[in-house]
């Protein structure tokens, strides 16, 4: 087992190694630095981004309206995907919304949402958390619905308290689709959250990508968006893979 | 200590259950016998409360502790927090559950790393951990063998006769109702109505 993982890690560092390389290659091929900048620019740039705080406070800002939304999209979609997965009746009735959710897209509810609220960072926050909760009802429904009948009837029988049902009977259970929404939710979001922060925020990775764009600073673009994707990378090796280790710890026994 | 006048239970416009009268009085042990499809767990999903859907009155003020047809555990809980978050009782009285059914030391197994056996054995110490004052078994020794089923039968009547507890044992073999039953009932006809048979079974 030991052995197949640092063998993963291995494949894993050659792999990065080669990307970069490539990049690398193909910068020096293109031989324009304002068109495409080696990796090691971007790195220096990264650097000095950092060391005037410049970074930090953007990367911050960013990761705030992420968290923000993340949350109130898992709160809401895990809320009416439980209701709408366990009532028929609220199913039909909502479904057509759903749908319709599913298929506004990104950039009509962002406009919307600046439009009527207004250019701040409730706009920003719904906005994102608003793309994001017809996907995880659409997961948090299949879970529900794949609820073990029988497991409810030994909760009756035996007269389980609520409490108990919902965190022994309930959420493992719904362990597995909660995580799998988390998971793509955390990877749409922050991608939103950029498209949010490019059209109408005075901070953030994605307002910095815009002035970038503006300023025809590639270099300045790539160092941001790799900042934010190794960032994003490390809450999904140190916190989001160890939970679900975890929380799958039963199914290895 | 539980009582039941049902005048009629119908799934849609499939008639199941007739007028049937039942009550279980206190250390009684009933068995309900009947050809699978009758009706048998339709009649066990009213008594215990979990099919309120029916035209009838239930009274029914005891606790029960029931085992199911298959072992309905939770996977991903181990088995003697299986018997402490469902039944609620304490640890020593989960270990002394587990204990009585030859369950020493699988305290921290997950239902999975279990035996068939065994997770029926856990599904009984878990009915027994209540402390209920009305055992109900719906046919909780199908597909187990012959020894087993000797054995759990046995730990069965002398846990409940020791506590002094009520038994309804639905099942279709007559031996089994033999053995932990003293009155006999008979689910039969269409729609099935309950009939008390005097003796042993004709099985």
């Amino acid at each position: 087992m030991r052995g197949r993982f640092s063998g993963e890690i291995f494949i894993r560092a050659i792999s990065i190694a080669l990307i970069l390389a490539a990049w690398g290659i193909a910068s020096a091929v293109a031989n324009d630095p304002q068109l495409l900048p080696g990796p090691v620019p971007v790195a220096r740039k990264m650097a000095s981004e950092a060391a005037t705080g410049e970074l930090w406070i953007h990367l911050f800002a960013t990761l705030m309206r992420v968290l923000a939304a993340f949350v109130l999209a898992l709160a809401v979609g895990i809320a009416v995907g439980m209701f709408m997965g366990r009532n028929r009746t609220a199913n039909s009735w909502l479904d057509t919304l759903l749908v319709l959710m599913l298929n506004l897209p990104a950039l009509v509810i962002i406009v919307l949402c600046y439009l009527w609220i207004g250019l701040t960072e409730a706009a920003a926050v719904t906005a994102v958390a608003l793309n994001k909760i017809p996907t995880v009802v659409v997961m948090i429904r299949e879970g529900a619905r794949a609820l073990d009948r029988k497991l409810d009837e030994v909760a009756s029988v035996f007269h389980v308290p609520p409490g108990v049902r919902i965190r022994h009977f309930l959420v493992p259970q719904m362990a597995p689709y909660i995580a799998a929404s988390s998971r793509s939710g955390l990877s749409l979001i922050w991608k939103i959250v950029l498209v949010v922060e490019f059209l109408g925020r005075p901070n953030g990775i994605g307002f910095q990508i815009h002035l970038g764009f503006q300023l025809f600073d590639v270099t300045l673009v790539l160092a941001y968006a790799l900042t934010f994707v190794i960032v994003m990378l490390a809450v999904e090796l140190l916190i989001i893979q160890p939970v679900e280790v975890r929380a799958n710890r039963w199914r290895q026994a | 200590m539980i009582r039941l006048d049902l005048r009629h239970k119908s799934f849609g416009s499939t008639s199941v259950l007739g007028e049937i009268e039942l009550e279980i009085k206190a250390g009684e042990h009933v068995a309900l016998l009947g050809p699978s499809g009758i009706g048998k767990t339709t009649l066990l999903n009213i008594l215990t409360g979990l099919d309120r859907d029916f035209d009838g009155t239930l009274s029914s003020r005891s606790r029960i502790g029931m085992v199911f047809q298959e072992p309905r555990l939770l996977a991903w809980r181990s088995a003697l927090e299986n018997l402490i978050l469902v039944s609620g009782c304490s640890k020593e009285t989960a270990l002394d559950a587990m204990a009585a059914m030859g369950l020493s030391g699988k305290e921290d197994n997950f239902p999975s790393q279990m035996s068939l056996g065994q997770q029926r054995r856990l599904s009984l110490a878990r009915a027994f951990a209540i402390e209920p004052e009305l055992l109900v078994l719906d046919e909780p020794f199908t597909s187990l063998d012959h020894a087993l089923v000797r054995e759990m039968l046995e730990l069965t009547r002398s846990l409940a006769r020791s506590r002094g507890m009520a038994i309804l044992l639905v099942t279709h073999s007559g031996p089994e109702a033999d053995f932990l039953a003293d009155i006999h009932y008979r689910l039969e006809g269409t729609p099935a109505r309950l009939r008390r048979m005097d003796g042993l079974t004709d099985q």
